[in-house]
């Protein structure tokens, strides 16, 4: 009773977008937010949706534009201009540097948010060992054990067994909070995390096929 | 002032689950609302999602059980368990309906609504004529000009535009909601609409 699951990416736009409100949701209640990195090239065509490359022009505009702007003004959290330069790189090295610091018992809160943010608003290469020592230092955390450990095959584990568990769990992208179980997907759900919280929603019963 | 548009039809799920929430907005902020019932059969494929028949059970369970569950909560709109029996029918006359409402200068808010909410909580059969009837009389108004307007070649030829003119400007399903041409997609962006309503967001930049 005492956590909440937080599935996602640190370099994923949705999560930056609601990371100041979730830490801060989690504190209200009392409770600690649990990270789990996961590996969005994996989760997001096994969900079902299709890749990002795949999406019309007209989903880009309003999913990838038009909605940041908006949600970056309403959760006071700016964005740079354009798409940040090293979004596709690779995000084994930061996603295992927040599971590394979990690892090590350390509170990676601040860690995950700094990657969050500078990677959205100062267009940060968070595939960039220097960059990362940097954004630990910012926080008050030794990089060294950290970055030592991040591509380690025990963190390197985790990093899996959180994405095959997503996965498994019908993780449709980041980010996703789970209360008790119940899963919320996207930053637009944080309102009714935080409702969960104070009043559980009512259980469902079985899902709603369409006839074959 | 200008209308807030709204993109629907009288049949969906999330369009019920906001209509009572997203009318008592547009009350407060004094504008009308501008009904543009629509196709959606042809908007959902038109947008470049992934059909309904190849998405996972995964994903009927999250999208089509669960946030309906919550949000029926959340908005205060009770649902039926399990799915509407006459939720594949063909949808032409109740949209219709409604449209020839518009093009008979009557004020249909309150009939939307009971479509929306008769199908959803009391599993109505929106494509039968009888059931329409007694849904018309149910908010005081006169059943037979509407029904009789409903599949003329005119009330016709506005459903298709508004179907042509939703996937020209990238409505991806019901309900979507404009304020001054910035689109609002889906129920769960009302408390958005209201804040436009007050206070446009910025313009975004172009990447």
């Amino acid at each position: 009773m005492s956590e909440i699951e937080y599935f996602y990416s640190a370099h994923s736009i949705f999560a930056y977008l609601g990371s100041a409100r979730i830490q801060e949701i989690a504190k209200a209640s009392g409770r600690n937010l649990v990270h789990r990195p996961i590996d969005l090239n994996q989760i997001v065509p096994a969900g079902g949706a299709a890749s990002f490359k795949e999406r019309t022009p007209k989903q880009r505009a309003y999913f990838f534009r038009r909605e940041i702007d908006r949600w970056s003004e309403e959760r006071n959290a700016p964005v740079m201009v354009g798409y940040p330069t090293h979004h596709y790189k690779d995000t084994a090295l930061c996603n295992g540097m927040v599971i590394a610091g979990v690892v090590q018992g350390h509170n990676v809160d601040q860690l995950s948010h700094a990657m969050l943010q500078t990677h959205w608003l100062e267009d940060t290469d968070l595939a960039d060992p220097d960059t990362l020592a940097r954004l630990a230092e910012s926080v008050d955390l030794a990089p060294r054990p950290l970055l030592d450990a991040a591509m380690s095959d025990e963190i390197q584990a985790i990093y899996q067994a959180n994405t095959d568990e997503a996965i498994k769990r019908s993780v449709f992208g980041s980010p996703t909070y789970f209360v008790d179980g119940d899963m919320f997907y996207g930053q637009d759900r944080l309102e009714m995390v935080e409702r969960s919280l104070r009043q559980p929603y009512k259980p469902s019963g079985a899902p709603n096929m369409p006839p074959a | 002032m200008p209308g807030i548009e709204y993109f629907y039809s009288a049949h969906s799920a999330y369009a019920y689950l906001g209509s009572a929430r997203f009318m008592a907005i547009a009350k407060a902020a004094g504008r009308t609302i501008t009904h543009r019932p629509n196709d959606l059969r042809r908007v959902v494929p038109a947008s470049g999602s992934t059909p309904f028949s190849e998405r996972s059970k995964g994903h009927y369970a999250y999208f089509f059980r669960r946030e309906i569950d919550r949000w029926a909560e959340e908005r205060n709109a009770p649902v039926m368990v399990g799915r509407p029996t006459h939720h594949d029918k063909d949808m032409t006359l109740c949209n219709g309906m409604l449209i020839a409402g518009l093009v008979q200068d009557k004020y249909i808010d309150q009939l939307a609504h009971v479509m929306l909410e008769s199908h959803w909580r009391d599993d109505s059969d929106l494509a039968d004529r009888d059931t329409l009837v007694a849904l018309a009389r149910q908010v005081e108004m006169d059943p037979e000009p509407l029904l009789d307007a409903a599949l003329s070649e005119e009330v016709q030829a506005i459903y298709e535009a508004n179907t042509v003119e939703a996937i020209e400007r990238s409505v991806f399903g019901s309900p979507a909601y404009f304020v001054d041409g910035d689109m609002f997609y889906g129920q769960d962006r009302l408390e958005m609409v209201e804040r436009a309503l007050r206070q446009p967001y910025a313009p975004s930049r172009t990447n």
